[in-house]
């Protein structure tokens, strides 16, 4: 069954008599059960898009199935079984505590207040979160705050988690706390869970999705597993090469593209691995280089073939 | 439906909460909620005294005094409220909930209601011990009668003018700023609007809270107060905008969430 479907979907917003279309005929199937990531820079429409999943906004044109629910005549439906969080999320009442500020979200949802507080004290204590929740939200930093949204969106343990940029601002290290959690969180638990997130942080996609689509100017460009996206790569591998400053690179051939990047710094791409073994030999027996590093096409790579510009 | 009700319940609770608890947990309320309204009770009160004034004139102003704060707080902490909460991405996550708007601002309307409440009584209190003033205790029911239908219906006008705002945006917080002596004046806060002049106060009445003041001190003020309403009108004229304040509330606040996931420009803050 598809936790998400939409069928030539369309959004256009219109502001001072000018229409701007957000989102062009998209056609998305999600698997239920399934971690699914939105990729795409910002103003792409993958807010517009999770908005219209998350009950909203209504779609201009064409359909869109949560759960097999139409977002346009069963809201409520859809809103209970779904959470959103978004990044950089400064919801909440600042003279509430941690505590109590997801009590009151629960209670929103339907829940009642026993069965919330002792979610609230499960969550928190998986999160890493249990000692701040006296403290009142005024005092928290960016990172608790935001997983703090995240317990909120995880309280009442949805079918299907919106998240939107969910470690957007985040440090390096709490962001690999949140991708951690959610990992675990969406193969715990006896019913199938969902996870939709849009990021524009390609390493993000890549560690937690199982399909990705990539999303540019409001239109579904590709989609596919993390290694088909890759393949899209206009290379099939590239090494970086340091040298001393006499050498001067004299590899030619139609499947290899050099640039000289400066005095003593190279790369060099490969559109065919059939000559990598050339290029290789190449490099270890020549005694001017002094280092070289081989790396495989990343999401981003992908990304700049398919749409001729970068992520951020 | 029982599960409905229960929901509705929960989520009044849930909303109430963080109003209540926004009104006592830092101890700055005193001044700012006692201790302000007091002091243009107090500064009304000498002048009233500097005159020789009636000693039942005092009583007016304490009344008076005492109710202002209730209207301010329906303009600027519920009218304003969704504002407020779309800035701060709550809108978002209330709208993403299974639990109806009306049911949240009601929440609000119940928990500011009662902060407002006993921030009044306490106005009261001090007010009369300060200035030993006196009042017909004996008829607090009546009071009662009066008070919380006006205190209702006013809250209720705060719950529909906060769509209205929200999609009106924050220029509205400015002309309300200016509007704020004006209010003073033609809802009577600290004379009997109705010896003044009659067309006045029926145009004043617009607000329930000039009728609330008025039939408040009809039953509590001792000494002759001449109204040409009885108080028992008053009430049931305030039971009447709280119903029909409600009914607007619950309309504005459908075609706000129909304006908001049509347009988009309401509940999202990047837009």
């Amino acid at each position: 069954m598809l936790a998400v479907e939409t069928k030539d979907l369309q959004r256009s917003f219109i502001k001072k008599n000018i229409t701007k279309t957000a989102l062009r005929n998209i056609n998305l199937n999600i698997e239920k059960g399934s971690f699914y990531g939105l990729l795409g820079p910002n103003g792409a429409g993958k807010t517009t898009l999770i908005k219209i999943l998350s009950t909203l906004l209504l779609p201009s044109k064409g359909t869109a199935k949560v759960l097999g629910y139409d977002v346009r005549t069963h809201t409520n439906d859809i809103r209970w079984r779904m959470s959103l969080v978004s990044g950089g999320e400064f919801s909440g009442y600042g003279l509430l505590t941690v505590e109590e500020q997801l009590w009151m979200f629960a209670l929103f949802n339907g829940m009642n207040s026993n069965d919330a507080r002792n979610k609230i004290d499960e969550l928190l204590n998986i999160v890493g979160l249990s000692e701040a929740r006296k403290i009142e939200l005024a005092e928290l930093s960016t990172g608790m705050r935001q997983k703090m949204n995240l317990v909120r969106g995880l309280m009442t343990d949805p079918e299907i988690l919106f998240l939107d940029e969910p470690t957007l601002g985040l440090d390096v290290e709490i962001a690999r706390d949140v991708r951690g959690y959610l990992k675990k969180w969406i193969n715990e638990g006896n019913k199938a869970r969902t996870v939709l997130l849009t990021t524009h942080y390609m390493q993000e996609a890549d560690e937690l999705c199982e399909r990705i689509g990539i999303i540019n100017d409001g239109k579904l460009i590709m989609e596919g597993s993390s290694a088909d996206i890759k393949q899209k790569a206009a290379y099939d591998s590239k090494y970086i090469i340091t040298s001393n400053n006499e050498y001067k690179l004299d590899l030619v051939s139609p499947s290899l593209k050099a640039i000289n990047v400066s005095t003593n710094k190279y790369i060099i791409y490969l559109y065919d691995n059939k000559i990598e073994r050339e290029v290789y030999e190449h490099l270890q027996f020549n005694k001017d280089i002094l280092t070289f590093e081989k790396f495989l096409p990343t999401l981003e790579d992908a990304f700049i073939s398919l749409t001729g510009s970068t992520l951020n | 439906m029982k599960q409905n009700l229960f929901h509705a319940l929960r989520t009044i609770q849930a909303r109430a909460y963080p109003r209540i608890i926004g009104s006592f947990r830092h101890p700055s309320w005193f001044l700012f909620e006692v201790g302000l309204p007091l002091l243009s009770i107090v500064t009304f009160i000498y002048v009233l005294k500097s005159f020789d004034s009636p000693k039942e004139y005092e009583s007016y102003a304490v009344i008076g005094g005492c109710m202002l704060p209730i209207w301010f707080n329906v303009v600027f902490a519920m009218a304003l409220q969704l504002r407020w909460e779309k800035d701060s991405g709550n809108l978002e996550i209330f709208m993403t909930s299974p639990a109806k708007l009306t049911w949240i601002l009601l929440g609000m309307m119940v928990g500011g209601s009662m902060g407002t409440i006993l921030f009044a009584v306490c106005v009261l209190l001090i007010a009369t011990s300060l200035f030993d003033i006196s009042f017909l205790w004996v008829n607090w029911w009546k009071a009662l009668i009066v008070f919380i239908p006006c205190v209702f219906s006013l809250y209720s006008i705060g719950m529909a003018m906060s769509s209205v705002f929200l999609k009106a945006g924050r220029k509205f917080e400015y002309y309300l700023g200016l509007a704020e002596e004006p209010i003073q004046f033609i809802t009577g806060s600290y004379f009997p609007i109705f010896s003044l002049n009659i067309f006045l106060a029926v145009f004043g009445s617009i607000i329930p809270l000039t009728l609330g003041i008025d039939g408040l001190r009809q039953v509590l003020v001792i000494g002759d107060y001449g109204s040409p309403l009885s108080w028992k009108y008053e009430a049931i004229i305030l039971i009447i905008y709280w119903l029909v304040a409600l009914k607007l509330a619950k309309s504005s606040l459908i075609w706000m969430e129909r304006l908001a996931r049509e347009e988009g420009t309401l509940t999202l803050r990047w837009q």
